[in-house]
């Protein structure tokens, strides 16, 4: 039986559109390495069928893009589509990567508790910066590219049959790559850094570290 | 009543307004914000800007304590 790629990607406002493409192109990854994949896009991404695909497609990796806060993450409209204490538990023997506000502060937790392998977000919100004349095109986004291919890379390591330690790494790596990229180049957007930096800072895996899908 | 001192919240304007004016900041469900939107919520000190003089704060406090180079 292949081992299933579960991805939602509501686009609803800028922020869900970037993620939507960038983590988007993840599924090139899952194919390349024999997964099956199940796509939840823009208006489809509604709790009712999140939580069908969880309880019966079983899937092997979840990640969720879009906007949450400390008990939730969301989908199309902000929709709330997992929420700590009503429903975490459909995440149990899962890797779990929420690209989305703050739900690793207690979704993530709750959600190891209920049985998850591993619950990978951020304990804040998640920020990045992009260029608004590049909305039309975010994979030619250079700005955004420096926040989001970390988060994009943390997923692919993990297709690849990574560990979520070694999949850490990759991404920290990469982050801190681009950190110094934007202090030695004589970089306008040098300021920017600070922002980058912390998204390594608030970046929190609950679980398994060594859990591999 | 303002928790934050005006030095502190001078200096985060001053990094803010390094930043370029032609990109914005995704944060939460807001719509992109321009360096001056960001620089507005330091100046009120709501919860956006909160969460900016955090940032900055830290990654200052990160680099005096040799955290992080520079």
């Amino acid at each position: 039986m292949p081992r299933t790629y579960f991805l939602t990607r509501p686009n609803h406002d800028d922020a869900t559109h970037y993620l939507a493409q960038w983590i988007g192109e993840t599924t090139k990854t899952a194919e390349e390495n024999g997964l099956k994949v199940i796509e939840l896009r823009g208006k489809k991404v509604k709790r009712e069928d999140t939580e069908k695909i969880l309880a019966k497609m079983h899937p092997d990796l979840v990640v969720f893009t879009g906007h949450g806060d400390e008990n939730t993450v969301t989908g199309h409209d902000r929709e709330p589509l997992i929420v700590a204490g009503k429903n975490e538990k459909l995440l149990k023997s899962k890797i779990v990567y929420a690209i989305a506000c703050s739900s690793g502060k207690n979704l993530g937790p709750k959600s190891v508790e209920a049985g998850a392998k591993s619950y990978n977000g951020y304990a804040e919100p998640f920020i990045f910066f992009y260029e608004p004349e590049k909305v039309s095109r975010p994979l030619q986004d250079d700005t955004a590219r420096l926040f989001l291919e970390p988060a994009q890379l943390f997923v692919k390591a993990l297709l690849k049959g990574n560990s979520v330690k070694d999949a850490r790494k990759k991404k920290q790596e990469l982050l801190e790559k681009n950190i110094n990229f934007l202090y030695s180049s004589s970089n306008p957007n040098v300021g920017i850094a600070t922002f980058l930096w912390t998204n390594g800072e608030i970046f929190v895996s609950c679980g398994d570290q060594e859990a591999t899908i | 009543m303002s928790n934050v001192s005006k030095e502190v919240k001078d200096l985060v304007i001053f990094r803010l307004q390094a930043l370029p004016p032609s990109i914005k900041m995704s944060i939460g469900s807001m719509e992109g914000l321009s360096k001056e939107q960001l620089i507005e919520h330091v100046k009120d000190e709501d919860e956006i800007g909160q969460r900016i003089i955090e940032i900055q704060m830290h990654f200052l406090q990160s680099i005096k304590t040799g955290k992080i180079y520079a």
